[in-house]
């Protein structure tokens, strides 16, 4: 008799975790009398929960929960989120996975639950500060948010006045919205957005650009036959646990995964093929799998005869060759004949064997092969930006180009709202975030600031940083200090932050900011084929609704006074522009009452009307 | 949308190149007899394919470029076609025979983000350290075991940290996680489940350094929690003694770093940390000397095909 499954298995099979192992065994012994298991609470009972306490065991204590939705920060997936909020106390308690999230369905990473810690940090900033000492010395003192507001207002309305518009600027670490703050830039006219992108994704993102205008890979994991990875997606990266989930169903469903990283990371561990290829050596082995596809014949005729610009390659390369596809084949296999697997071992330390092997899997899945590369190789080289180029290479040849079980532009899947209001485009170029000597650049060059200014390519009159700490997470953090603290070069630094951070020390204005469930935002990134919205939404606010509870603003329910930035975005500007005279207002009306000031819950009331239209 | 957070809009989106033109689209529009591209108002709105008038990509050929006129424009013509680049940690690049190797400076680990959660208790009790990675051959060599200190030298200055000696590497390779190392002086607030006690000495003359005083430490507050801490490390910070690397074409830092690795010395304690400034601001103009500057044809600033996170009018585009 062969293997008899053990307890664990039959569990493993009867939850799909694995195959079923043996169809005609007998069904999974009962531990209990059959109950009413639930993943989740069913959402008519979202209003009136009642489940018992973890802290009151013994005694059987019950408590009576209002569960409110809202979406995880920690990170750039936005994966669902549902807050436990005490009836009796008002407080969130915990925070567990949202099962109607399309691209977490119900699922998180460790960093969704514990975004209780952060809400409920005794650290935390709780009210506006204002610098007392010296910029850096570490001395504050509690500021009222109206004599906050009016402050930083002037200083841009002044600087707007006199036309010194490329002296203000917001510096962004992770957005986590679709498209608010570029509406409040526009509308006040200023080439004023600096982001983190070029220390984290553009490297690979000017690779996916070059080949089809779309910066972003959203590879269709689930239904693939071979997963190629130049990334570690299975415990972090970008769209970590969405991804996750669906690398996972595909290998369930087959699918082989390789994972070219010199570290054996924990998504390597899991690979059928780790390839640890020495760093910077990743486009060499791609090149010479591309070549096997060519050379074997392996790519797929349809897809690069109609969807590849050929011709002009030709045209341009090797003028006199007549316009046939079979020339280009001819050419390419020349132009890539230096490429062979034992050069790409050479250059990587990859065997050129496993090279072949995996090049063969690719080209036998076809259509069917899902890649991705965000950070990783692409970030860590000189000319990083190729590995992304080289791996959509291979599915430009396996023509897995938005195909099911390929790889989509993230365009596909991804949803865009529509404003109620949309400022035209701003008028200045900000060459302190776009210099001459980067044209190409496809993010801002933010991390060359400090040396910006301090060759004097210009100031900064006001300067926000907001959920961005380039002291600690930059190249270089110290020649950040010496800028955030030479008032010459930036005249006011406000930093916007849930927590505190290495630049917030650097700061004049530390104002404190909600967390995931202190704030709204609309979410929608391309995690899989398919395109979903979320909302994030303040949930106390939402619970104060619910209940009848009088309210104007988040920052009235938020704990001491954290406010959430869209209201702030929205109190700033009117405050900048207090009679209308620069235009500013009008992009801060409300659609709904003449003349008045948006409120935050009309911003998304336009947006999502829109949508259900 | 407040009651279930989030929606499906679509439930599958594939191949939306091939999505036809309508009518509409394609009324006053011209097709190149050439390479099929259809123009509408001087703007490419799609291609023809075979006999379909469709969207295809949204490129200057409106198809998959493997040939890129827009590098040859840009003074980029070495790299028009897909084409690999030596690193600057390239072998050619790192004298192993001085200890030198390239230091991979940013894998993630599961549970925390950048610096965005030392507020989080229960992450940080999870992950507290970043050792350095290094091959038990590698270590070996340097007669080094785990829990030794090394001072890893870059190009502007050095931090000491310990090792961690493991077969997850690739010999001739060292890494050190991301998001650890978190610091804050006496006088600073916050994050105390994650946050070490530093010293910060200004030398003058761009030379800085850094000393750790003390490590994390159980702290009373409302949350009993925090005077269980039972971590101390904290890790070292690493990335302030990296220097830029922009990278010419795309602008993106190139993080690998090459380092030495060296046994530390006497006068080295675990977390020690020194930069010069000056030397960061040459490695920068070295960089800068890599670059093809703007403007590319007619005078432009960058290819008005390729996106900006908040685009100006196209106008701003253009060189005055
Ligand atoms: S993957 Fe990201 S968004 Fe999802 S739960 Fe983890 S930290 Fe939150």
């Amino acid at each position: 008799m062969g293997h008899q499954p053990t307890f664990i298995e039959k569990i493993a099979e009867k939850v799909g975790l694995i195959p079923t192992l043996r169809a005609d065994e007998s069904p999974l012994p009962s531990l209990t009398e059959p109950g009413k298991l639930q993943g989740f609470p069913p959402p008519e009972k979202w209003d009136d929960w009642e489940e018992y306490e973890a802290t009151g065991w013994a005694r059987k204590e019950k408590k009576k929960y209002s569960i409110v939705p809202t979406t995880c920060f920690n990170c750039e997936s936005a994966c669902g989120l549902l807050a436990y909020i005490d009836k009796t106390t008002g407080a969130v308690r915990k925070f567990e996975g949202n099962p109607y999230h399309p691209a977490s369905r119900g699922r998180n990473c460790a960093k969704g639950p514990a975004t209780i810690n952060q809400i409920t940090d005794p650290e935390r900033i709780l009210y506006p500060l204002k610098r007392t000492g010296e910029r850096g010395e570490g001395k504050w003192e509690r500021v009222s948010w109206d004599n906050v507001l009016d402050d930083i207002a002037g200083k841009i309305r002044k600087a707007l006045q006199e036309k010194r518009h490329n002296e203000v600027a917001y510096h962004v670490g992770r957005p986590g919205h679709e498209g608010y703050m570029d509406r409040v830039l526009k509308s006040w006219g200023i080439d004023g957005h600096n982001s983190h992108t070029n220390v984290c994704s553009s490297g690979a993102r000017f690779g996916y650009n070059l080949w089809h205008g779309y910066d972003r890979p959203s590879p269709d994991h689930a239904n693939a036959d071979f997963i190629l990875l130049i990334s570690a997606h299975l415990e972090s990266g970008h769209y970590f646990n969405p991804h996750a989930q669906r690398i996972i169903e595909g290998m369930m469903a087959g699918a082989k995964l390789a994972v070219m990283d010199p570290r054996l990371s924990n998504t390597a561990s899991m690979a059928n093929y780790w390839m640890p290829s020495y760093p910077g050596s990743e486009a060499a082995v791609l090149l010479a799998m591309a070549k096997i596809l060519i050379d074997e014949n392996l790519y797929n005729r349809d897809f690069v005869e109609n969807w590849v610009n050929w011709k002009e390659y030709l045209e341009h390369d090797h003028p006199g060759t007549s316009l046939t596809f079979e020339n280009f084949i001819t050419k390419l296999k020349e132009v890539y004949t230096e490429y062979t697997p034992e050069f790409a071992e050479n250059e990587s330390g990859v065997k050129a064997e496993m090279i072949i092997n995996v090049s063969r899997e690719i080209g036998k899945a076809g259509s069917r092969f899902a890649t991705h590369n965000w950070r990783a190789a692409g970030s860590g080289n000189l000319g990083g930006w190729a590995v992304a180029r080289c791996l959509h290479f291979l599915n430009v040849l396996t023509g897995s180009v938005g195909t099911v079980g390929g790889t989509s532009p993230s365009a596909w899947n991804k949803f865009k709202p529509n404003f109620f209001d949309n400022p035209p485009a701003q008028k200045f170029w900000n060459e302190l975030h776009f210099p001459k000597e980067y044209p190409l650049a496809f993010f801002e060059m933010s991390f060359l600031l400090p040396h910006f200014l301090k060759e004097g390519r210009g100031k900064l009159d006001v300067y926000f940083t907001r959920v961005f700490n380039p002291v600690w997470t930059y190249p270089d953090g110290f020649s950040w200090i010496e800028a955030l603290t030479d008032k010459s070069k930036i005249g006011m630094h406000i930093a916007l932050t849930p927590t505190w951070n290495e630049t917030a020390y650097y700061a004049d204005y530390v104002l404190p900011m909600g967390h995931a469930s202190e704030r709204h935002d609309i979410n929608s990134y391309e995690t899989h084929s398919g395109v979903w919205i979320a909302f994030r939404q303040p949930v106390l606010r939402e619970a104060a609704r619910r209940n009848g509870k009088p309210f104007t603003f988040t920052y009235e329910v938020n704990p001491g006074e954290v406010w959430e930035e869209d209201e702030f975005w929205i109190e700033l500007s009117w405050r900048i522009d207090p009679d209308g005279s620069l235009g500013i207002r009008d992009h801060f009306k409300s659609p709904y009452r003449k003349e008045e000031k948006i409120t935050v819950d009309e911003y998304y009331q336009f947006i999502l009307n829109i949508l259900k239209a | 949308m407040r009651k279930y957070g989030a929606f499906e809009v679509e439930n599958s989106s594939y191949e939306m190149h091939l999505k036809k033109l309508s009518e509409n689209e394609l009324s006053n529009s011209s097709t190149d007899i050439d390479n099929g591209i259809i123009t509408k108002n001087g703007k490419a709105i799609g291609v023809k394919v075979g006999n379909e008038m469709v969207v295809g990509f949204p490129t200057p050929s409106r198809k998959q470029e493997f040939f890129s006129q827009t590098m040859n424009e840009w003074k980029w013509p070495e790299y028009t076609i897909p084409t690999y680049i030596k690193s600057h940690v390239h072998p050619e690049k790192i004298d192993q025979s001085k200890g030198e190797f390239p230091l991979l400076p940013t894998f993630r680990l599961p549970v925390l983000i950048h610096s965005r959660s030392g507020n989080a208790k229960w992450l940080a009790e999870i992950a507290n350290r970043n050792p350095i990675w290094i091959h038990t051959s590698d270590a070996a060599n340097l007669g080094l075991k785990t829990g030794d200190m090394v001072r890893m030298t870059t190009e502007i200055g050095y931090f000491v940290d310990k090792i961690w000696v493991t077969e997850s590497i690739k010999p001739g390779i060292v890494a050190c996680s991301h998001h650890i190392g978190r610091w804050r002086r006496q006088q600073d607030e916050g994050n105390r489940w994650a946050t070490q006690t530093v010293a910060i000495e200004n030398q003058g003359d761009g030379k800085w350094k850094m000393k750790k005083l003390k490590g994390i430490r159980p702290f009373k507050s409302a949350d009993k929690d925090s005077s269980r801490i039972f971590w101390s490390d904290g890790g070292v910070h690493q990335n302030i003694t990296h220097a830029v690397h922009p990278d010419p074409i795309s602008g993106m830092h190139c993080w690998h770093q090459k380092v030495k690795v060296e046994v530390a010395h006497p006068e080295d304690q675990y977390g020690d940390i020194f930069v010069d400034t000056n030397k960061s601001h040459e490695v920068y103009k070295e960089w800068l000397k890599m670059t093809r500057p703007a403007p590319g044809p007619n005078g432009l600033r960058r290819p008005l095909w390729f996106a900006r996170a908040l685009r100006p009018d196209d106008e701003a585009f253009y060189i005055k």
